[in-house]
Order: C-alpha cells, then structure tokens, then sequence
C-alpha cells in the first residue's frame, strides 16, 4: 500500500513539473554483480569503472546519481531476488552491472514485469540477444567475439592446423563453436576439439593427445585458470604450438598463474592500458588516480556503461521527467556515445556493435599483438 | 604405442598421488571403521602448508638447491599435518567413540566442511601459485615424430610412492606398532584387555595417515604447480573410490586402487572421452560396491559378534 501511495505522490510531483523545464533528476542506480567469491574480480572492476563514471557525472552538474549496490554473490537464486528488490523500490531507474549470464537470464522476466531497463556490462552468452526491450548489454556476445578471434587465427595470422580446448559450460562451449566455424570457413583445419571442467589442474592427458595431432595453434576456450595450466603443461611436454585464448583469460592473474609459459599467448578484449587513445587517455589517468591500478577491460566497460546512462538520461530528461520507461525509450534512441571501448549504439536486439583487441602476452603483460586484423 | 608409453606414464604418476592418500582412508578405516571424509581436507591442508614452506624456505631462508627445499617442505609438512589430524582426531572423532556409528563419520563430513572453508577464508578463494620446478624431462624413446618424455617431477612421485609404500609395509608387519594396530583392528576389547592402548595406536594411524597425505599434498604441489582449497574434494574421493577399490583395510590393495583408478582415468580421457572421466572413475566405484565389496585385495568381512 505504502509503495502505491509512494508511486502516486512521486508521479503526482513528476506531472506538477512541466516539460522543458530544467530540474535536476535523481537518478538511482541499481548494481549487482558478484561482489564476493572466485569471480568477484569482473564485478568489482566493473564497479570501480562504474563509479568512475558516476562521480564524473555528478561534478557535471544538473542530474545526479547515486549507486545502491548488492552482491549477488554468483547465484541465481539471489540473482532474482535482488531483481524483485530493484523493481519494487521506485527509487531506482536503472540497474547495471551483472557478473554472469545465468543469472541476468533468471533475472529479466522480473525486469520485465515492472519495465525497469537493464544495462550490463560482463555478460555475454548469445541466449541474452532479443530477449527483452528493457535488457541492453555494452559488451559483445560470445558468439561475435569467438567469430571475430576465428578470423583473425585463420586469416591474420594464417594459421593452418588448430586443436580447440574449452571449458565445459555456456561460455565455453559457446565461445569455441563460434570460433571454429569461423576459423574453419577462412580455410584453417581445426583438427581437434576436447572440453574440460572448470577446475581442472591435470591437462596431461589431454596435452599428450594434443601434442600427437602437431597443431600450429591452440586455441583455449576458457577462464585464466586453466590457460595457464595448460600453457604451462603444454610446454613441459614440449608443445610449441601458438596458444590462443579468449577474453576469460584477460586478467592480470594468467601470467602470475603461468608465469613464462604464458609468453605469447594471444587473447582478446574490448579494451586494455596498452592501447593509449586519445579518448581513453583520460580515463587511464582518473583511473590511475583513483585506484593506483590499471583499468581492466570490465571497468572500461562499467565506465562507459555510466556515461551511456548519462547520455541516456540527458536525453529523457529533454521531453519531461524520467521515469523508467522514457528512460528505457532513451537507451534505444542512443546514437555513437562516445567512450573509451568505442562508440556506443544499442541494437533492437539489446546488443551492440563494437570492435576488439588482441593482445599478446610479452614480457609478463598485455601488450598490442604484433599483428591486428 | 608411443602415445600408450606416454598416457601410462602419466596415469602412474596420477594414481600414486592417489595411492598415497588412499593409505589414509584404509588404515583409518581399518582400525575404527570409520570412514574419514576429511581426509581428502587434510590433504590439501597439507599442499597449502607446504606452499607456504616453499615460499618461506625459497625467499626468507634463501635455499637455491630444488633438493633440499623439498626436502624441509616435505618434513614441515608433514609435521603440521599429522599435528592437524592428531587435534582433529582428539577433537571430533574420539569423544564419539562408543557413540552410534554414524556419529563420527557425520562428525568427519563436518569437519571436512569447516577445514575447507577455513582455508577459503585465510588463503583466499584463488588458485595459489608455486614457481615451477624441477622441469627436466628424460627422453624415453623418440619415434622421430613424437617423443615420449618422463619428467623427473613424475619419476620422484613413483619412487617416493613405492618407497612409502615399502616403508608402511614393514611398519604394519614387523613392528611392535604394526602389531598393535593389527590387534586394534581385529578385537578393540580384547587388545585393551591385553594391555595395548587403544587410544595411542588409533591416534598414531591418524598421524601416519596425516603424513603419508602430506606426502601426497606436497607431491601434488610440486607437480601441478598450484593449490586451491577445493583441492580435498575429487582427489579425496578418488582416493576413497580407489581404497574401496583395493578392499578398504588394505594396504597393498589401496596403493594398487590407487594406480587402477589413475590408470583408468588417463586411459579413458585418452581414447574415450575427457569429460567422461570422472563418470568412469566413479562407475568403478558402484560396480566394486555391487559385485565385489570386499575389494581386489580385501578380506571378506568377519562378523563380530
């Protein structure tokens, strides 16, 4: 009952406020993402990007906002609860964040009753594509992202012969089909293809068979705790084949895990310290400041997701107050935000187009790889 | 063939490591008929002391001979962990003897959570790094196309194995101890009536069990390079499947359930299917259960009355 009376008065103060005229709106963010846990590194660096972005906002002026942040601790479970949360507290306009794809999956039937938009920033399983007008990720798909590494194994770097290894879930899986069928119709053999679990320390086994089929490249479906493994198993068996892996192995992690074996491995992200643009200069520098660390891939993306809500916002507050849904209409109408992984446009589909950097591993960091698509 | 030689090796190695753990859950179960499911805990309790051994020995001491640090990391760990699982044993399994049977075991399982968690508190939930040594491998046969390799980490697992094994043999058959736990493990009552301390000799089999699995936690470090406090999980229940395997209660047949449960591990991740593996090794386990309870090398079952 509260709430309704709540919803009426704030709705009753949104009609009083005529349309053009300039007032400053409160914006309250909703962010949930595995805060705590093995994978708690993407949420919290998406979080640092995030706030980044928000105090940005906040010293421009006008508009301000706010971040109301809870940890969903990698369960769907919690996942959906902490939904219901956000819809029924009307403060919130928006909810960002989202550390893995089952759980924004479990969570949008629950957006979707109450039409709160969502923009996540981590979560990229191809299931997310067109599945609601209020879900909008800034970061590629899986399915686009494998694609692209595909192409650039066979047709960049030419290479000829690739066994396939990838971690037995919905990233895993999803990422080495993409990244076969690509490879395979720009003329490479993919001559093997194994899956493991995540967890798993003995890649031996796996390695001796991989080593009997002398692949040029091997290309590593998964997170950085495995890569390293099987790097550096792969090479004690005296496998010297390229290795190729995917955003999952972006992380500082792969070369403390790997050490030297590790060294010129090839990975891909939308974003990385190394590549200096004049647009992320700034960033780079804030970020810097502010942490006394570099930007991960998931903090650029956390960033420019709150500039894109920024952008989203200005643009509802132009015809009237905002509400959920005119801001849910603005996120559709974005048109190229510029930010640091990219300029930023929402399909219909909730997805959106941008580009990638592969990286290779040299003296014990990322680096630009020698050769770009 | 050359592919077999190298899958063999590897499986060998593998089933060592569980072999030695293993010897853990069979002689505990043995003694008290109990079984110990936070022996796979104490394990990588045991990898974990030896990481920070190996750190310490390496860069406070400044110990450059692989050797010798190894050496003091095996013996350090194998200290604390038979100290761990001597308080453990004292703390949650011995007011529960004389209980109903399954109290010390519901006890184990605890303990085998709260060991788990304890070190995802205090070490944090991330796989933990040791720099990798000993990294030369010996050339066994080259086909010209492919050479089998065996890695001086995979031959030091076998010889160590077989030496314990060797060693805990002569323990449990020649010595006063050995005696003593064989009378423990036949007739608690009347072993007590014959002036043996039941209570000493259980404690001391927890601490060969706790050392042997530092062993094999240190072992397991070396090789693989990392530990994670999840570790105790799968190899602690491969371990188990391979001590039921060889007839729980024996020695000779946990160490050879050991190597049977590796071996068809490798071989079946080799020609079969490698996500298939531990469905494999877990089958082994129902169908010994099913047609052979007593195991490869176990005793039928003698009803006490």
């Amino acid at each position: 009952m509260t709430t309704h009376r709540l919803a009426a008065a704030v709705l009753g103060i949104g009609l009083l406020a005529s349309p053009g005229f300039a007032r400053a709106e409160e914006i309250t963010i909703g962010f949930t993402a595995a805060l705590s846990g093995d994978f708690a590194a993407f949420g919290l660096n998406m979080r640092k990007g995030l706030d980044l972005a928000v105090a940005a906002l906040n010293k421009k002026g006008g508009n301000t906002y706010t971040i109301d942040a809870v940890d969903d601790r990698g369960e769907a479970r919690e996942g959906v609860l902490i939904a219901q949360r956000f819809c029924s507290d009307k403060k919130v306009d928006v909810v960002m964040g989202y550390s893995f794809s089952s759980i924004a999956l479990a969570a949008v039937p629950v957006f979707n009753e109450c039409k709160l938009p969502v923009l996540a920033s981590a979560v990229t399983s191809p299931a997310l594509t067109n599945v609601s007008p209020y879900f909008r990720r800034n970061v590629l798909t899986d399915a686009v992202q494998g694609t692209m590494m595909g192409d650039y194994a066979a047709k960049t770097l030419g290479l000829k012969s690739i066994y396939v290894l990838n971690q037995q879930d919905d990233y895993g899986i999803g990422v080495a089909k993409a990244f076969s069928a690509a490879a395979e119709k720009d003329g490479a053999k993919i001559i093997g293809t194994e899956s493991y679990l995540l967890g798993s320390k003995d890649f031996r086994t796996l390695l001796t068979k991989v080593r009997a089929a002398k692949p040029d490249a091997i290309f590593i479906g998964g997170f950085y705790t495995e890569a390293a493994k099987i790097a550096e198993q792969a090479r004690a068996l005296g496998i010297k084949a390229q290795l190729l892996s995917t955003d999952g192995a972006l992380n500082v992690e792969l070369m403390k895990l790997g050490r030297s074996a590790v060294e010129g491995m090839i990975v891909y992200g939308m974003f990385d310290p190394a590549v200096a643009t004049p647009a992320t200069e700034s960033f780079l520098s804030a970020y810097k400041a502010a942490y006394k660390e570099d930007p991960s891939a998931w903090a650029a993306l956390g960033y420019d997701a709150g500039m894109a809500l920024g952008a989203a916002v200005d643009l509802a507050a132009k015809d009237g107050p905002v509400t959920r849904e005119s801001l849910n209409a603005a996120f559709g109408k974005l048109k190229d935000v510029p930010g640091v992984t990219g300029p930023t446009t929402f399909d219909p589909s909730g997805d959106r187009a941008g580009a990638l950097y592969f990286l290779e591993v040299k003296d014990g960091k990322f680096g630009l790889a020698p050769k770009q698509p | 063939m050359e592919i077999f030689v190298q899958q063999l090796i590897n499986g060998l190695t593998l089933g060592s490591i569980y072999g030695l753990i293993a010897i853990g859950y069979t002689m505990v179960f043995g003694i008290i008929g109990m079984v110990n499911f936070a022996h796979g805990d104490v394990f990588m309790v045991s990898a974990f002391i030896a990481l920070i051994c190996f750190l310490l020995v390496t860069t406070v001491l400044g110990i450059t001979s692989i050797f010798l640090a190894l050496a003091i990391v095996l013996v350090v760990a194998m200290f604390f962990t038979s100290l761990l699982n001597w308080a453990i044993e004292r703390v949650a399994y011995r007011p529960l003897r004389g209980s109903f049977r399954l109290a010390p075991m519901i006890s184990a399982i605890g303990m085998s959570i709260f060991l788990a968690n304890f070190v995802q508190v205090t070490q944090g939930p991330r796989n933990k790094p040791v720099p990798p040594m000993i990294t030369d491998v010996i050339v066994l046969m080259d086909s010209g196309s492919y050479q089998v390799t065996l890695a001086w980490k995979q031959v030091i697992i076998m010889v160590v194995t077989a030496a314990l094994l060797g060693g805990f043999w002569y323990l449990v058959q020649k010595t006063s101890l050995g005696r003593a736990q064989r009378a423990c493990e036949q007739d608690r009552k009347m072993a007590a009536l014959l002036g043996i301390n039941v209570d000493h000799t259980i404690s001391l089999t927890f601490v060969i069990g706790a050392a042997l699995a530092a062993v094999a936690g240190t072992l397991y470090l070396m090789y693989y390079g990392v530990a994670n406090f999840a570790d105790g999980f799968v190899p602690g229940v491969k371990a188990f499947t391979a001590a039921v395997l060889g007839g729980i209660g024996s020695l000779p047949g946990a160490v050879l359930g050991g190597l049977l449960i590796g071996l068809i591990e490798t071989f079946w991740s080799a020609y079969f299917s490698i996500e298939y593996k531990d469905v494999a090794a877990f089958s082994i386990l129902a169908i010994t259960l099913i047609f052979m309870p007593q195991g490869l090398l176990g005793r039928p079952e003698v009803e006490k009355v």
